[in-house]
């Protein structure tokens, strides 16, 4: 396959706020601002830095770096803990502002989104000027001390790489015309989507630039890098086509939790399986689905791991359903290990109106049993989550807290359609 | 220092029409907590988060040792005082 450069214009925006967490943290609290700070997920010297701020990286200090290491580097680092309804409010802030722009925003994750103009195509729209007003409004509606990394191209790829080249406060256009130039001063892994393995890949196939990787062809990576589809993929994405704008359908619903100092006995495992199936089940429900599949997983000392995946013979619908159906998949877990991480997914999802009548239950009897559920979950709705809960969830506050997942996107859906205030 | 609280409090605060377009124009000037009064130096945030069905509105804001963090209930009026910081570090790692 031999493809030209494409020509498009570039009508695709890509939009990422810088050190996010960190930066609104900044907003927040005028005290921190120009100072190394660090949101961490959890507070103890494991604990992981998820967003470094701006001050904090010219000390060396990178996100997924321990609370130890980040010290180490910068003594004076300040750590927060992340604060997820702020996050998630900034978030709702920033999309609404984009939306004013275009009808097509497509959120990336909780500090990224992507604007697509194409359908303005020909208008003689301006993208530069948006690009500087949507900065001028983030500081303005949002706070003065937001920044923003503004990317543009012809396809999102491009945009994104774009945004990345002048950090932070960038704003940057890639067309065919300097698309060349840009890729002479970009390593392998600059690339988004390039990590030292593929980068390890294309140097054993002799490509050892960004250069050499736009002018390989498709066929030759296809042979010796990639040796699937995804090779097809690199070379139209390089070239400026558009091959991401894939939306993925919601296949399943799931939660995990980092166990402080581990747990191995059932009192002490059963509270937090209970919570993290709750919250999953929540999500499943406000989706009107039920589940088919359980999956869990469990990380053990010396980074021993255990999975197993299980479909049921009728489908889930309530925690107990839930809870009862993952337990039959736990109880073959290896016995008297510390478990130190577990996580749970429900998979094979269909709308919950489809039930399958029982043969040798009361059906009649479930299906109270589910309209019960969806009163409770209205109650939790309205009055706050966990108001209702079960005696297996008893102080188990400080357990599983709220955390946004980084870079996930089917979490932002469920703060669409029913968190927007 | 952070500390987590939960108490009602004084505040002057005025809810102008003189704000940017799309902004509340709502101005925290003083906090009274525990008999003392703190004058306002500077605004950091105003976001909101739903707790159940009710709305609140969060205000972050500082002066010039101490942040606040205030707490509007859209239902019941109230402000409340949920959190006190300065920018040291809380955490002894």
């Amino acid at each position: 396959m031999q493809l030209p450069i494409s020509r498009a214009e570039p009508y695709i925006m890509h939009i990422d706020l810088n050190s996010c967490f960190a930066t609104i943290e900044q907003c927040a609290n005028p005290l921190l601002r120009g100072k190394p700070i660090g949101v961490a997920a959890y507070a103890s010297p494991r604990g992981c830095i998820v967003a470094p701020s701006i001050e904090a990286k010219k000390y060396g200090v990178k996100t997924g770096m321990t609370i130890r290491d980040g010290l180490a580097l910068c003594p004076k680092l300040i750590i927060r803990l992340p604060d997820p309804p702020k996050y998630r409010d900034v978030h709702l802030r920033f999309k609404k502002i984009f939306t004013e722009y275009s009808d097509t925003v497509i959120p990336k994750s909780i500090d990224e989104a992507i604007i697509d103009f194409s359908a303005m195509a020909g208008t003689g729209i301006d993208l530069v000027k948006i690009g500087y007003e949507i900065k001028r409004r983030l500081k303005e509606e949002i706070s003065e001390w937001m920044t923003c990394n503004v990317g543009i191209g012809p396809n999102r790829f491009l945009a994104k790489t774009a945004a990345s080249l002048h950090k932070p406060d960038g704003l940057d256009v890639i067309t065919y015309k300097n698309l060349e130039e840009v890729y002479s001063k970009l390593a392998l892994t600059d690339l988004c989507g390039i990590n030292k393995r593929y980068e390890y890949r294309l140097n054993v196939a002799r490509i050892f630039n960004t250069t050499q990787f736009l002018k390989a062809d498709a066929d030759y990576l296809k042979q010796f890098v990639f040796q699937s589809v995804h090779a097809d993929y690199w070379y139209k994405r390089l070239r400026g086509y558009e091959i991401d704008d894939v939306n993925f359908a919601t296949k399943s619903f799931g939660q995990m939790y980092s166990i402080k100092g581990g747990a191995s006995t059932v009192e002490e495992l059963e509270p937090v399986l209970y919570k993290l199936i709750e919250k999953a089940g929540r999500r499943l429900r406000r989706h009107g689905s039920v589940a088919h599949g359980i999956h869990i997983f469990t990380l053990c000392k010396d980074g021993y791991f255990w999975h197993q995946q299980r479909l049921q013979d009728v489908e889930m619908y309530t925690t107990l359903e839930l809870y009862k159906g993952m337990w039959r998949v736990f109880s073959k877990r290896p016995q008297n290990e510390k478990i130190f991480k577990i996580g749970v997914s429900f998979y094979d999802l269909e709308p919950k109106e489809f039930v399958q009548a029982r043969l040798f239950e009361d059906t009649d009897n479930f299906l109270r049993l589910r309209t019960l559920s969806d009163t409770v979950d209205k109650i939790n709705d309205e009055w706050g989550e966990f108001v209702v809960r079960t005696g297996k969830m008893l102080n188990t506050e400080d357990l599983v807290v709220d955390r946004i997942s980084f870079g996930g996107v089917k979490e932002l859906e469920d703060l669409y359609l029913y968190n927007q205030i | 220092m952070l500390q987590k609280l939960d108490e009602r409090v004084d505040v002057i605060a005025i809810f102008t029409k003189e704000a940017p377009m799309r902004q509340s124009g709502t101005k925290i000037y003083r906090v009274r907590w525990k008999s003392r009064e703190y004058n306002v130096t500077s605004f950091g945030l105003h976001h909101l988060e739903r707790r159940g069905s009710i709305i609140h509105h969060v205000f972050s804001v500082s002066t010039k040792t101490l942040k606040f963090t205030l707490v509007f209930n859209s239902k019941t009026l109230v402000w409340m005082l949920e959190e006190v910081s300065d920018a040291t570090p809380y955490l002894s790692c």
